[in-house]
């Protein structure tokens, strides 16, 4: 179990003039739940952005697999994004037509099941729906795929309250065993319970790799608290 | 993996493009309606010609539209579909950069094409007389002799207009991805992009005709190897551009 599916070495990522992240090294394992936790602006988002290819670092390398990022790493990696990348004009129905043709991991009854447990009508243009649910259907997308590394990016900010439980839910349940679920946040106390470890991250550094029993140990404290020492303002 | 792009990009530019046509044809069979068989006698009778003039104003504009449209595809679907927010999935789908390039490129020019197509259909549904197949067809055999043009020549000059599309495409293209180098200002960037591009192969056809004037072969150059020679320079810049944009996408993406 403890071979890595998520390799980054000397990552740098420089923007026009500042660094988003200073030469990061990084390895996750197989089969675990990592938070990916920060203040804004501290990487979260650069550093998944690099591992699916949507920018390209400065200097270092991100391994998938034991893969460069590319069409192979695309083939096992779910990403959701911060923001919606639904065509407006589509359906529903068609954005999961498209899931099926272009990923052959892609799972269409589950994604169906899960559509009807949250009351997303399949045949309704996107463009009809609120931010929320558009939200909620491009988790669902990439929550039903079999990938073997899943990053999400920020999945719960704009969701209620219920509905972010339903969706921790099936992030626990529907992932199989060998795959590893990366989640960048900074809503920590809603996803501390479903965490294995957690990566902090400040200005464009890692602060701390850990695992949650172990920080539960030493310090005695959650997550959170955690957090909002480190981060103390 | 391409045909699966292909029917989502007809999907995405049909729905624009479809409803174009049909108020295009629309439109000109309307306007035949006023017309009648005789231009010079076009119908201002009912209701003083009003209805005459504004269907034949709708159909201009509708022309108009089905041109811009075409052109508006062309740069929206590249632009918006692989640097705009939808490039977030478009550029993580497992599919290689040049096949999203050529997805595009061939139905960028499948739908240039169309458009030709039925403008042309629309002006002749207006044209049309009794007999005018035959006029048509009679007066083609009278010029065509003189004119001394040969079957492959014509060939020759149609796989030029194509070669010639997907090279324009390209320009396009290769100036949008150029213009994603830049940290702000992609648009403007890209603009710049077209003028660089567009002054260099100016100057490289420039250079070229210079010396084959010089050379003073170009005397005995048959129109066949002109347009051979056409087509040949034609596919060799549209190689280029395509090597520009692939390389910018595949190497130097920065979605933010």
């Amino acid at each position: 179990m403890s071979e890595s599916i998520l390799e980054c070495k000397g990552l740098v990522k420089k923007y026009e003039n500042k660094e988003a992240l200073k030469g990061i090294n990084l390895t996750l394992e197989k089969g675990k739940i990592v938070g990916l936790l920060g203040p804004n602006g501290s990487g979260k988002t650069t550093l998944i952005k690099l591992a699916n290819g949507l920018l390209k670092p400065t200097a270092g390398e991100v391994k998938i697999a034991g893969l460069p990022q590319g069409i192979e790493t695309q083939k096992i990696v779910s990403y959701l994004p911060e923001r919606t990348y639904l065509n407006d004009w589509m359906k529903v129905s068609d954005i999961i037509n498209f899931f099926k043709d272009f990923y052959e991991d892609f799972d269409e009854k589950r994604a169906y099941d899960m559509l009807n447990k949250l009351n997303i009508e399949s045949n309704v243009k996107l463009k009809t729906l609120s931010k929320g649910t558009k939200e909620k259907v491009q988790l669902i997308l990439v929550m039903s795929r079999q990938a073997q590394l899943y990053f999400l990016d920020e999945p719960i900010a704009g969701v209620d309250p219920a509905a972010r439980d339903y969706i921790l839910n099936t992030i626990i349940s529907n992932y199989n065993e060998n795959a590893t679920v990366v989640i960048s946040t900074h809503l920590i106390a809603d996803i501390e319970k479903v965490l294995d470890d957690v990566v902090f991250i400040s200005n464009g550094e890692i602060m701390l790799q850990k695992s949650v029993d172990e920080i539960r140990e030493s310090s005695g404290k959650t997550v959170d608290e955690l957090f909002r020492e480190v981060f103390r303002c | 993996m391409l045909t699966k792009l292909m029917k989502y990009e007809f999907k995405a530019t049909g729905r624009i493009m479809l409803p174009l046509y049909g108020a295009l044809l629309g439109f000109s069979i309307i306007n035949k309606l006023f017309i009648g068989t005789n231009f010079n006698e076009t119908n201002m009778d009912f209701l003083g010609g009003v209805p005459a003039v504004i269907t034949m104003m709708g159909y201009v504009i509708t022309m108009v539209a089905v041109f811009v449209g075409t052109l508006f595809i062309t740069l929206q679907r590249f632009y918006k579909n692989l640097f705009g927010d939808e490039g977030y999935l478009m550029n993580t789908i497992p599919v290689k950069s040049s096949q999203n390039i050529v997805n595009k490129l061939i139905v960028s020019i499948v739908w240039t094409i169309i458009s030709c197509l039925i403008a042309a259909t629309s002006i002749f549904v207006m044209a049309y007389q009794p007999g005018a197949f035959k006029e048509i067809i009679r007066e083609f055999k009278n010029i065509y002799p003189e004119i001394g043009l040969n079957i492959i020549v014509i060939i020759e000059f149609i796989i030029f207009g194509i070669v010639s599309l997907a090279h324009q495409i390209m320009m396009l293209y290769a100036s949008l991805s150029i213009g994603q180098l830049f940290k702000s200002k992609k648009l403007l960037g890209g603009f710049a992009g077209f003028m660089i591009l567009s002054i260099a192969q100016q100057s490289i056809i420039g250079i070229g005709i210079t010396m084959l004037v010089a050379s003073r072969n170009y005397i005995n150059l048959s129109p066949q190897y002109a347009i051979l020679c056409a087509i040949i320079v034609c596919i060799i810049f549209f190689t280029i551009l395509f090597c520009i944009t692939n390389y910018i996408i595949k190497n130097k993406l920065n979605l933010e």
